[in-house]
């Protein structure tokens, strides 16, 4: 920046990944009126974000990718968004928007024939572009972003920046997956933050990882700043999706960022409730213990709606009655009930019984009887599974026997059992106890 | 575990059999056929395991020898080592009927459960105690019975973590879950049931994706629907438009043509002529004089009435003023108008000297009356003339009522002089004769009677004889004799009080009256001392002459009452005459002052006043005949004045007014005649013109100004209606279409535009996309559930094959070994069967001496036998090994064995019994001696027949 350019105070808000109309993942099915709220939570948490920008007198608004869910990119969510932006632009604010990997440029539709509002910039793929920010007459900012053009981009898009000459705060918009800075996304458009910091510019407005986080950048003068925002909605139950979603508002003064301020814009929260069973007596108070906990959940989440996991851990007697065919559907039904009516809503999505039978595994292991034998299979069928490269499809393929073949081909079971939120070993474990658990039920 | 005692309360033919203190070593029990060994296999079955389900089954074995259907058996925890007799006993009662019933008593007394007792029995249940523990000669050749699932299961899967659950109900259990996530061909399955869920919505999404993706072609064809919708509105409104003209032009060429037919006959209207001008000008007044021609008529008609009218209230009047007198004028009728006053004055009049002169007539009538009776009253000797004296007694009279007032007073005297001589005589004798008066008896003798009496009847009382009588008798004259004392007395009293002037002087009474008799008699002539008869004559004549004064008083009653009448009829006849008199005088002073004729009478007077009144009126009707003929004479003047005039006018113009004076009637009928078509004639030109004017008016008004409205003007001037008629009819089809054009463009935009905002604010998208995740994530959960429990299942199976492949070599070692030794080496090693593990599982494959692998189903029955018995023994122990060393129980299951070789089994099984209990069943002396000669000390229970 030049010395003689003295540049206004302003703020802007940065936001990505909003999937607009997502459906949402892993909650399965739900009661009709929850249903309707989630179907209308990923749009209207987009209007929080306009009404937001609205309210802070934002400059400009940045969307880093991933506007839409996916190629189909869904009618409404397309209209609500020009709307949306539209909305903006009567208010003199200007949009500045890439695609990320869910909607990248080269796939998918456009509902809208029409041009985009007045000041409003869909960053186009193969070349970054440069849009100067424009307040009360002054450039008070040049921004930069480039989108993807297929949803795998290999490439380090991050190379592509570069310092502009000119005066202004200098914005990098761009979806990315920098490495080592959160695990479980695909790494698509990879860069590091090491490179971010060295193009030069003042803050680096990413999406794709929907943890929020701060990269890079403090109050006291470390820049630049690379900043993911998270996603603006929560849209499953992962670990990364729990918590408050929005946008971060960030404040310039004098050319140089001031802070950054997160702001949540989400309509409906994310959960997990653990519960050790081990000294839960029985079904009625687990489910008074569970009902605590949503409660205490509900009333932290802002005035959000909340959609809840509930995971069993431990070993206890009750063990016995959750494997109870139905009993953990009947748990379900019961804790629903419990909020049936609430506003804001609590929904439970499930409740994920990892809890042991009472049995000493380990003393068990030791013995010389059916139980030891069995166990020590289940050790040796985890380990088999781990280290070789076959056992796996092997188990699955044993486990599939008896499926219909439109099942086998909805989802191969080897999918299922190493899922990101469960490992093989944890599957074993399960399987073992659920063996375990039949051969200790005559007891009673 | 071993049974150390039982009692059969009824069971087969077995009746309170009681065994007791069996050895856990080998027992003979040993007997004839029928002696109920097999019973005995049964009812130890029974008692462990209960009793068969089903009465038809051979082994419920019904009681035949009384007792009830059960009975009592002991077991014992271990084999009986301990000396001290501390094995744990555990005792079963069970009974099968009248209803089933357990009872099981724990080794320290409580009560315990079949669960318990399952344990106690390591877990085996009855197929497996009857396949390996408890078997007779039929089952020792079966193999099947230790080949099945549950008996290899419960053999080698027995003692799991100490719980003895079953891995193969685990397992089934396992499974059944599994069925009911997903099955291969039952779409009730809960995987089946999404999927085919989960299709549905696919298919649904493909649907509606393929609708939002028309968004914008919807949105294209939108707008051009709104060209075609402007495009037809305008065709549309263009022929509205040439329509209205074209209906203007039909509509205004009648309303010119008619403007134009009007100015025409205006153009040849001629000028209306004089007469026309008067008549309209006289319009009024000739029709009013029509109007008032028939009026006039009548008024006429009228005044000739009224003179008629006149004429006859003339007469009357004439009649009248005859009738009334010279005296009386019209002027003097119409002036007296007190008529009325008279009228009642004259009836009053009538009224009371009609009452007056009757009251003199009755009056005069009453006088001569009393005249009459006067007359007749008056006495034959002419005494008695008005004037006599009429006043009541008179001396004589007087004097013939004080003579008899006097005679009356000397009878009373008389007679009191008669009683005060009676009583100065008694009192005289009385003084001369003390015991009495003379006429009355004495009250002594009397008294003395009675005394007489009384002694009487003492002295009867006193009789001796007749008790009774002299009683009564005696009674009866006490009583009589207190009568008579009685009557003394009273006799005496009376005398006492009946003697005058007992108290004064009696004497001078008599005197005193004496006296007045004389001075009585003297005033009435008669002696001084009167007899009876003096007095009574005197009496007579004095009543005679009282009784002549009466009638001679009756008689001046009489006249003098006659004469008052008299005289009062003389007065009242005078006061009629005078009254009648005076108001006859009233009456003519009032007629004279009236004017009425003096000879008059009342009637006659009311009748004159009857026809001043009619003449009165008379003369007010002639009054209004006369103002009515005035009038009506007035009418016809004025009326024939205005026609007169009108005459003048019309014969100014030319007109018959000659005529109108002969006939006015007529003529002013004709006149009006003349003036209607006159005024039709103004009418018709009026509206002529006013037609004119209102075309005028209307073709400005509709064609309008500017342009437009010259070029329609245009048209219009030039008259081609019948080409406008056919271009209306082009036009209006041409306008119909296009107006069904415009409601199809209309339609079509309102549909796509609807259509439009459907598919951009349908959720329908969204709704799918979420059931389809939703349904996706449901499946997911239901195959991790489905392969959960799939690889528990397959942990269990494995386990159990595992357990089988390792253990049942030993078995079959073990076996194998002890069939080597029976058979002396014929046979050395047992196999497993190979391939397939069902195939496995179903048959022991036997290695002969010569190495020769044979199926064990081809050895000798005999051989068999030893077989499975070897086979039978290892499973005992290898479960015994694992469980609990259960009893075997054998039923002549040697029989068939050469000696040789039953010579071996005994031995085994003594060997056997250093374990497990061995109960030897056989109906076969010579085995029992074998059995005794490899176990001494084995026990010898002996059972009888039946």
């Amino acid at each position: 920046m030049e010395e003689s350019f003295r540049c206004p105070d302003f703020r802007f808000v940065h936001a990505a990944d909003l999937h607009l109309d997502t459906p949402f993942k892993g909650i399965g099915s739900t009661a009709p009126s929850v249903a309707e709220r989630l179907r209308e939570a990923s749009l209207d948490a987009f209007d929080s974000l306009v009404d937001l920008c609205l309210e802070r007198r934002a400059a400009f608004l940045v969307i880093a990718g991933d506007i839409y869910d996916g190629p189909e990119r869904g009618l409404r969510a397309q209209l609500r968004f020009r709307d949306g932006l539209a909305r903006l632009s009567a208010a003199g604010i200007s949009s500045l928007v890439v695609h990320g990997n869910h909607d990248p440029v080269e796939t998918g539709w456009s509902a809208l024939n029409g041009p985009w509002p007045e000041r409003v910039t869909v960053f186009s793929a193969g070349t970054v572009q440069a849009v100067p920010i424009e307040v009360d007459g002054i450039t008070v900012a040049t921004v930069q972003g480039i989108s993807f053009a297929q949803r795998a981009e290999p490439e380090n898009l991050a190379r592509r920046f570069a310092q502009v000459a000119g005066p202004g705060f200098q914005v990098g918009v761009l979806h990315c997956n920098v490495q080592g800075a959160a695990s479980g996304y695909d790494n698509y458009s990879p860069c590091t933050l090491e490179e971010l910091q060295r193009i030069g510019l003042d803050y680096w407005a990413l999406g794709h990882v929907h943890t929020a986080m701060i990269l890079s950048g403090r109050a006291d003068g470390e820049e630049p700043w690379v900043v993911y925002p998270g996603n603006l909605q929560a849209r499953s139950p992962k670990p990364s999706e729990r918590g408050p979603k929005g946008a971060t508002v960030v404040h310039v003064r004098g050319g140089r960022v001031a802070g950054v301020e997160p702001v949540a814009c989400d309509v409906v929260r994310f959960d997990l409730v653990q519960l050790d069973v081990a000294e839960v007596a029985d079904l009625a108070a687990l489910r008074g213990r569970l009902f605590d906990a949503a409660a205490e959940r509900l009333a932290s989440a802002d005035g959000r709606s909340l959609v809840l996991g509930g995971q069993l851990l431990g070993q206890g007697e009750i063990h016995r009655d959750l494997c109870r065919p139905g009993a953990l559907p009947e748990l379900l039904g019961t804790l629903r009930e419990d909020f049936s009516g609430s506003e804001p809503f609590c929904w439970w999505t499930s409740i994920d019984n990892q809890s042991r039978p009472l049995i000493d595994v380990a003393t068990a292991r030791a013995g010389a009887d059916f139980a030891a034998d069995l166990i020590a299979l289940a050790d040796e069928l985890g380990r088999r599974l781990v280290s070789e490269d076959d056992a796996l499809s092997d188990l699955s393929e044993e486990l599939s026997e008896g499926l219909p073949g439109p099942l086998r081909q909805q989802r191969a079971l080897e999918q299922l059992l190493e899922s990101p939120g469960e490992s093989v070993g944890a599957f074993v474990d399960r399987a073992l106890a659920l063996a375990l658990g039949e051969l200790d039920g005559d007891r009673a | 575990m071993r049974i150390s005692g039982m009692h059969i309360d009824g069971f087969g033919g077995l009746c309170d059999f009681r065994v007791d203190d069996l050895s856990p070593g080998l027992t003979i029990v040993t007997g004839p056929n029928e002696a109920g060994k097999s019973t005995l296999l049964d009812f130890l079955t029974a008692m462990l395991f209960g009793f068969p389900s089903r009465r038809d089954n051979p082994r419920f074995r019904l009681p035949v020898r009384g007792g009830r259907h059960g009975g009592r058996l002991t077991l014992a925890e271990g084999r009986g080592g301990d000396t001290l007799g501390n094995d744990r006993q555990w005792q079963i009662e069970r009974y099968a009927s009248p209803r089933k019933e357990l009872r099981i008593r724990r080794p320290d007394g409580g009560p315990g459960s079949e669960d318990d007792l399952r344990r106690v029995l390591g877990g085996a249940d009855e197929t497996l105690f009857r396949a390996v523990f408890g078997i007779d000669l039929t089952d020792l050749g079966n193999s099947a019975a230790l080949t099945r699932d549950d008996v290899r299961e419960l053999l080698f899967s027995a003692s799991i973590v100490g719980q003895r659950r079953s891995a193969a109900r685990a397992m089934t259990n396992l499974q059944k879950q599994r069925l009911e996530l997903a099955r291969l061909r039952q779409n009730d399955a809960r995987a089946n049931r999404l999927l085919a869920e989960l299709d549905e919505v696919r298919r649904s999404l493909v649907e509606a994706g393929r609708e939002a993706v028309c968004f914008p072609a919807r949105e294209a064809d939108v707008r051009h629907l709104e060209g075609e919708v402007s495009q037809a509105r305008e065709d549309a409104e263009r022929s509205d438009r040439r329509m209205r003209e074209l209906d203007l032009l039909i509509r205004l060429c009648e309303v010119l043509e008619r403007q134009r037919a009007a100015e025409e006959r205006l153009s040849a209207w001629e000028k209306p002529a004089p007469i026309a001008l008067w008549l309209e000008d006289q319009a009024r007044e000739i029709q009013a004089l029509r109007s008032a021609s028939s009026g006039h008529i009548e008024r006429a008609s009228q005044l000739a009435d009224l003179r008629n009218q006149r004429g006859g209230i003339e007469q009357s009047i004439q009649a009248a003023l005859v009738l009334l007198g010279p005296d009386w004028d019209r002027d003097r009728v119409r002036s007296s108008d007190g008529w009325i006053a008279l009228v009642d004055e004259g009836r009053r009049f009538r009224d009371v000297l009609g009452e007056r002169e009757a009251d003199w007539r009755t009056t005069r009538a009453l006088a001569a009356e009393a005249e009459t009776a006067l007359e007749l009253a008056r006495p034959s000797d002419g005494d008695g003339l008005p004037g006599e004296d009429f006043a009541p007694g008179t001396g004589s009279a007087f004097e013939a009522e004080s003579q008899a007032r006097l005679i009356g007073e000397l009878r009373r005297n008389l007679a009191e002089q008669r009683r005060l001589t009676a009583e100065q005589r008694a009192t005289r004798y009385a003084a001369d004769h003390p015991s009495g008066v003379p006429g009355r008896m004495s009250s002594t003798p009397i008294a003395l009677l009675a005394l007489m009496i009384v002694g009487l009847a003492v002295v009867a009382a006193l009789a001796p004889d007749g008790p009774l009588a002299r009683v009564l008798l005696a009674a009866l004259a006490a009583s009589a004799g207190c009568a008579l004392l009685a009557v003394a007395v009273a006799s005496r009293r009376h005398l006492a009080r009946s003697v005058p002037g007992g108290s004064g002087n009696p004497a001078g009474a008599s005197e005193q009256v004496a006296a007045r008799v004389a001075e009585l008699a003297s005033s009435l002539g008669l002696p001084e001392t009167p007899s009876d008869s003096d007095v009574e004559t005197a009496a007579e004549r004095i009543e005679a002459a009282r009784s002549r004064e009466r009638s001679l008083e009756e008689d001046r009653h009489r006249r003098a009452a006659a004469f008052g009448r008299h005289q009062a009829s003389s007065e009242s006849l005078r006061r009629a005459a005078d009254g009648l008199g005076a108001e006859r005088a009233r009456f003519a002073h009032w007629k004279r002052e009236h004017g009425l004729g003096a000879l008059l009478s009342p009637d006659g007077v009311l009748e004159c006043l009857s026809a001043l009144r009619s003449a009165g009126k008379d003369l007010s009707a002639l009054d209004r005949v006369d103002a009515r003929i005035e009038q009506r004479r007035g009418d016809i003047m004025q009326f024939e004045t205005r026609v007169a005039r009108l005459a003048a006018g019309l014969s100014e113009v030319g007109g018959p007014a000659e005529l109108l004076e002969v006939d006015p009637a007529g003529t002013l009928e004709g006149l009006c005649a003349s003036l209607d078509e006159a005024l039709e004639v103004r009418a018709t030109r009026k509206s002529l013109l006013r037609t004119v004017e209102e075309a005028s008016t209307e073709l400005e008004r509709s064609l309008g100004v500017g342009r437009e409205a010259l070029c329609l003007r245009a048209e219009l001037e030039a008259g081609e209606v019948l080409a406008w008629n056919e271009e209306h009819e082009r036009v209006a089809h041409d306008r119909s279409e296009a107006r069904r054009r415009l409601e199809q463009a209309v339609r079509a935009h309102q549909d796509a535009s609807n259509e439009l905002r459907a598919i951009a604010g349908s959720a329908r998208v969204s709704k799918l996309e979420q059931q389809r995740s939703a349904l996706e994530q449901d499946l997911d959960e239901c195959l991790r559930s489905w392969a959960v429990l799939g690889c528990a299942r397959l942990l269990l199976e494995r386990t159990l094959r595992r357990h089988e492949q390792e253990r049942q070599p030993a078995v079959l070692a073990r076996a194998g070994e002890r069939f080597a030794k029976v058979t002396e080496g014929r046979y050395n090693c047992l196999l497993p069967s190979v391939g397939d593990d069902s195939a496995g599982r179903e048959a022991i494959r036997v290695v002969s001496s010569s190495g020769l692998e044979m199926d064990a189903s081809s050895l000798s029955r005999g051989s068999i036998e030893q077989l499975y018995l070897c086979l039978r023994l290892g499973l005992a122990e290898t479960f015994a090994e694992r469980a609990e060393a259960l009893p075997l129980i054998l039923d002549d299951v040697l029989v068939n064995f050469d000696p040789g070789r039953a010579a071996s089994i005994a031995e085994a099984l003594a060997a056997t019994a250093d374990r497990h209990q061995v109960l030897f069943f056989t109906c076969h002396p010579h085995l029992v001696q074998l059995v005794r000669q490899v176990a001494p000390d084995a026990r010898v229970v002996e059972l009888e027949r039946i």
